[in-house]
């Protein structure tokens, strides 16, 4: 039995592990998140709002009324607070938490709101004891210091006994997995490719361990981890390792090879496997500060000049680099750098900065315009993968953010406006719209990639033809771009599904945190990182199948790229962050007389 | 607050469609990918030769590898001349010559076509991954000969089993090495053509025996018939006529000996287009031609039905302007084999069996019937007319000592050429060598001289060769 057999082999056993992991990954997130949908109005602790009636001295209270982290009074009935009298407007005030304090402000300008007998028109800051007043309505802030601290102890309780979805068996799946993977890569390791064994067993080692010390030592520190989109995310980061050590180290494995050539493996497993350790070794310290700081929060206005600043670069210093028609590389000191997986970071934090909670015209035409910058310095690079990102992550956002679903529509429109100024502006995309249509009649230069790709998908079949027994030497860009379609030939269909349903899970995930968390900036950036992550794959995944007329964008965590898959791992490290800061004030003390009953999580709000 | 969660639920239908559609997607677009793309021209070199990495070795008759793979490479026959001389029947791996094994049966050689039960045994036993054998008919001794016999000439020599159908040797010059073909360069004109299975020669004179079968099968039929040959002067206005000065009064036998164009052209006009045509297509004319998985041509006539001269030529085998009359030098071959195997056409094959990992043969060749074409009785005078055609017959110099073979001559006229093509084809009448041949030697000229002996030469081989 020879090396290719075995690897042809084990197939049955990557097929079978990747799909139960996937598997038990997607049904935890959908059982949880449909268990959340169920229960979905989480108050805040510690911070109610009281209904008064009379004036002064004979003032008393009627009832007490829940905060969440954006809520909403007015009389519509989509509102979080009703308010049943007419002097009260459809949609009237939002008060909502930033950087751990509360805002009050009217939804519009036009719309009679007092705080303390003084008009508000922009966001205030509220203190214990304030009184608001909407029309004939009179409520009184309250902030219960003495309820949050005998939370914080209950909470300690609570979290001992559960809190954490239960993934030991999971994890368990992923070390088999990649000891298996790891093992089967070792082997294949042979002949002039001996060499390489020593550095990939110290990279696939260090990388065990940081991931297993992490799956115990995150939870410590973030308390708690989402841990489902943690082993989805490593499961996806520990197989595209895999593959692009093969891509290096396997390709060309039968032909003759010179000694440069030779030492030039090495070398592109170092990049490649360098910017996985940083990331690695970044994620916690990331993740920490996200969770334990406002410093994000006050990354907004840099982010705000940021973002620009860093297209601009890109456009300056890429000039001349060409790559595929678009220019995205830069290179500092021997180190290419693409700067633009970074921008979509920094683009992330500015539109959760502006749509934490649903801003008033004036805001939204700001960030327009600022948004319109951006875009266009993309439309200049050019960069279509991630124009075609941003505009989905923001449309996702906006409408979620503000329920603007009109405004929604509108840009919908004009974003296919804009991909048709595309087509007419740039050659190498009409190029790629032509060989699209024909890609099932003729296979032209224009689409020969794509062809191949998908030749390839076909020759893999559902379980494929083992590791390293693909032909990615024949497909163009088989380590970056195609890479779907490489993963698919040695992997089969069904780890390529699974590969999807990682993402979706990672989506989940994302989509329930948005529900859960505290504030409507943690909220949307949440939302953000996660739709990012999923368009990306997306995006690349139907431009390599040939479901859309696209390329470009790389696949998360599996395509090559060191500057991808560091920013990558920034965005996931923030994410974990951000995620757990949901836990610290989900139980709401509702105040009576005398005690202080809790309310878990297992109960509905009021 | 309850705004945002009826929005994400609104966003998460919206992104559990686009999800569905995605795997969705992802897996109809494998299966077109499937169905569409698997052989789709335009494929690479680098990918062909993974694909072709561990693809199994095609064996001739006789076991000499004639492809195989070792190392990720695929290597062809080592005897540069056998591997030159079956380039365009084995063919390349980058499938730059379409009709060939390696391209047509590139789902066996590399195993993926097969059924995932038999695939999942085959993983079970470590030999998963391996491709599939093929046997070919092929002898590479007979097909050395058959190279070197036709010399420098263009044409081929398709040597066929008359009782099996199979092809034991198959060679069109010009031909060129494999890795000339796989690098796509210092290619000589047409030689990735297949001259054997495809080409397309007006027959000649080796018509002429179609021609009496015809004849004889037509109600004016009278075996003691008999013609005056007078020479240069056209039996019809513009018909058939004899080079020189004629061959005077001859019955059939005699005239097919000499190849008398004035008698045959005559008894072509007696049996009538209708019943030439009609034969013709007994011997499978106008039918489409397969070998196994190989295209191939097979013969084809048409004429105008009541022009009485284009049927005179017809009669004696040369097509002129509104006629049309050629066959493949593989046809040729199985209609000579046809009479040698009592009036019965056998389908042509050139794989022997397939032979799976596990050592196990299939899809093993079984003789089929192409076509019953003629009767008994016909049939048996028709074999003793070419059998005379060879025993003091223009086709002399085919003779083997101690056997009996059957043959016509045939010298087609080409335009545009400076010599006659020669035409031959031949059996050997023996129920233990049941041999037939086909040849064609371009712009050569007399068949008898140039072409009949090639076939004594290679009928004596395949006798002493089967013992």
């Amino acid at each position: 039995m020879n090396a290719s057999s075995i690897a042809y082999l084990a197939r049955y056993l990557f097929a079978g592990l990747f799909v139960l992991i996937a598997g038990l990954l997607l049904t935890k997130a959908i059982r949880d998140i449909s268990g959340r949908m169920r229960r979905n109005l989480r108050p805040v602790a510690g911070h109610y709002l009281l209904v008064v009636e009379g004036e002064g001295a004979a003032a008393r209270t009627v009832k007490p009324l829940p905060l969440f982290h954006t809520t909403i009074l007015g009389r519509s009935r989509v509102c979080d607070i009703r308010l049943g009298t007419d002097t009260v407007g459809a949609r009237h005030a939002i008060i909502y938490r930033f950087e751990g304090r509360w805002f009050i402000r009217p939804v519009r300008a036009s719309l009679p709101l007092l705080l303390n007998g003084a008009e508000v028109r922009d966001p205030v800051p509220l203190a214990d004891q304030d009184r608001i007043t909407l029309g004939e309505v009179n409520l009184v802030y309250i902030q219960d210091e003495a309820a949050q601290e005998l939370l914080a102890a209950e909470r300690q309780r609570l979290y001992r006994d559960r809190g954490m979805l239960p993934t030991l068996g999971t994890w368990f799946w992923v070390n088999i997995f990649y000891g298996a993977l790891a093992l089967l890569l070792l082997f294949l390791l042979q002949g002039d490719r001996l060499f390489l064994r020593e550095p990939v067993f110290i990279l696939l080692v260090a990388v065990w361990v940081l991931f297993n010390l992490y799956h115990f030592l995150l939870p410590w520190l973030l308390d708690p981890l989402d841990r489902p989109a943690w082993l989805a995310m490593m499961l996806v980061a520990i197989f595209g390792m895999v593959m692009q050590i093969r891509f290096s180290g396997l390709s060309n494995r039968l032909r003759e090879m010179d000694a440069e050539r030779m030492a030039n493996l090495l070398g592109d497993i170092r990049i490649q496997g360098i910017a996985l350790l940083a990331g690695l070794v970044l994620l916690p310290i990331v993740a920490v500060i996200a969770r334990r700081s406002r410093l994000i929060e006050l990354f907004v206005p840099v982010c705000f000049v940021v973002t620009p600043l860093l297209l601009i670069i890109t456009l300056i210093l890429g000039r001349g680099r060409e790559t595929h028609g678009a220019s995205l590389w830069i290179r500092i000191g021997g180190i290419s750098l693409q700067l633009t997986e970074f921008a979509k970071l920094t683009y992330l934090v500015v539109l959760a900065g502006f749509f934490k909670i649903r801003p008033d015209r004036r805001v939204q035409i700001g960030f327009a315009a600022w948004a319109a910058v951006i875009f266009f310095l993309i439309m200049l690079l050019p960069d279509l993968g991630s124009a075609m990102i941003l505009m989905m992550v923001t449309l996702v956002v906006y409408v979620v953010m503000t329920s603007e679903y009109l405004t929604t529509l509108a840009i919908l429109v004009a974003g296919s406006a804009l991909g048709a100024l595309a087509f007419a502006l740039f050659p190498h995309v009409r190029a790629r719209i032509s060989g699209w249509t024909t890609l099932w009649t003729e296979v032209t230069p224009r689409n020969a990639q794509i062809v191949y790709g998908l030749q390839a998908i076909a020759r893999g079949g559902l379980l494929g033809r083992g590791l390293a027994n693909g032909s990615p030497e024949g497909i163009p860009l088989a380590a970056s771009d195609m890479v779907f379609a490489v993963v698919c030939e040695e992997f089969g269909i069904l780890v390529g599904l699974a590969i999807v349903v990682c993402y979706i899970t990672i989506w989940l995930r994302g989509a329930k945190s948005t529900m859960t968390v505290r504030d409507g900036f943690t909220s949307s950036l949440i939302l953000g990182i996660v739709t990012a992550l999923f368009a990306e794959a997306a995006i690349v995944i139907c431009g390599v199948t040939g479901l859309l007329p696209l390329t470009g964008a790389t696949l998360p965590f599996v395509a090559a790229g060191g500057s991808s898959l560091l920013a990558k791992f920034i965005m996931m490290a923030i994410y974990f962050g951000l995620a757990a800061r949901r836990e610290e004030d989900v139980l709401w003390l509702q105040p009576t007389a005398g005690g202080v009953p809790l309310m878990t999580e297992e109960d509905d709000g009021p | 607050m309850r705004l945002l969660l009826r929005n994400i639920k609104i966003v998460m239908i919206v992104f559990a469609l686009i999800s569905v559609g995605l795997l969705g997607g992802i897996l109809i677009q494998q299966y077109r990918a499937q169905r569409d793309l698997r052989v789709a021209a335009g494929e690479n070199k680098a990918i062909l030769r993974s694909r072709y990495a561990s693809a199994g070795t095609i064996y001739s008759a006789d076991g000499v590898a004639l492809a195989h793979s070792s190392e990720g490479r695929r290597l062809y026959a080592a005897d540069a001349t056998l591997a030159q001389s079956l380039s365009q029947l084995v063919g390349d791996y980058t499938h730059n010559i379409h009709n060939t094994i390696e391209a047509q049966y590139q789902g066996q050689l590399t195993g993926t076509e097969r059924n995932p039960f038999s695939q999942l045994l085959f993983d079970v036993t470590g030999r998963g991954l391996a491709g599939d054998d093929i046997t070919l008919t092929i002898d590479s001794r007979l097909q050395l000969a058959a190279w070197n016999l036709l010399g420098d000439y263009r044409g081929a020599i398709v040597l066929i089993d008359y009782h099996l159908g199979a092809i034991r040797a198959m060679v069109s010059k010009p031909a060129t090495s494999p890795e000339n073909i796989i690098n796509y360069e210092n290619i000589p004109d047409t030689a990735l053509f297949n001259r054997a299975l495809m080409g397309r020669y007006a027959p000649g004179s080796s018509f002429k025996f179609v021609t009496a079968a015809a004849y004889m099968q037509s109600p004016a039929w009278n075996p003691d018939h008999l013609v005056f040959c007078s020479g240069s002067e056209p039996i019809v206005p513009n018909g058939v006529r004899e080079h020189g000065e004629g061959h005077g009064e001859l019955n059939m036998t005699r005239a097919f000996q000499v190849s008398c164009n004035h008698f045959y052209g005559n008894i072509a006009l007696e049996a009538g287009y209708e019943k030439l045509r009609e034969t013709a297509e007994g011997f499978a004319y106008n039918r489409p031609l397969a070998v196994d998985r190989l295209d191939a041509s097979g013969g084809r006539i048409s004429s105008d039905p009541f022009d009485q001269a284009l049927l005179s030529w017809l009669g004696i085998g040369q097509p002129l302007d509104a006629s049309v009359l050629y066959a493949s030098p593989l046809q040729l071959a199985l209609m000579a084999g046809a009479v040698g195997n009592g009036g019965v056409m056998m389908e042509p094959h050139i794989v022997q069996h397939l032979t799976n990992p596990l050592e196990q043969q299939y899809q093993t060749l079984e003789p089929r019937e192409r076509a019953t074409v003629l009767d008994p009785e016909t049939n048996r005078r028709v074999r003793e007319l070419m059998l005379a055609g060879i025993d003091g017959g223009t086709g002399e110099l085919a003779a083997v000592p101690g056997y009996a073979v059957g043959g016509k001559t045939g010298t087609a006229e080409v335009e545009g050429q400076e010599r006659p093509n020669a035409v031959f084809l031949a059996f050997l009448d023996s129920p233990a060598h049941p041999y037939a041949v086909g040849i064609v030697c371009e712009n050569a000229g007399y068949a008898s001289g140039i072409a009949a002996p090639m076939a004594s030469e290679l009928f004596r081989l395949a006798i002493q060769l089967r013992g």
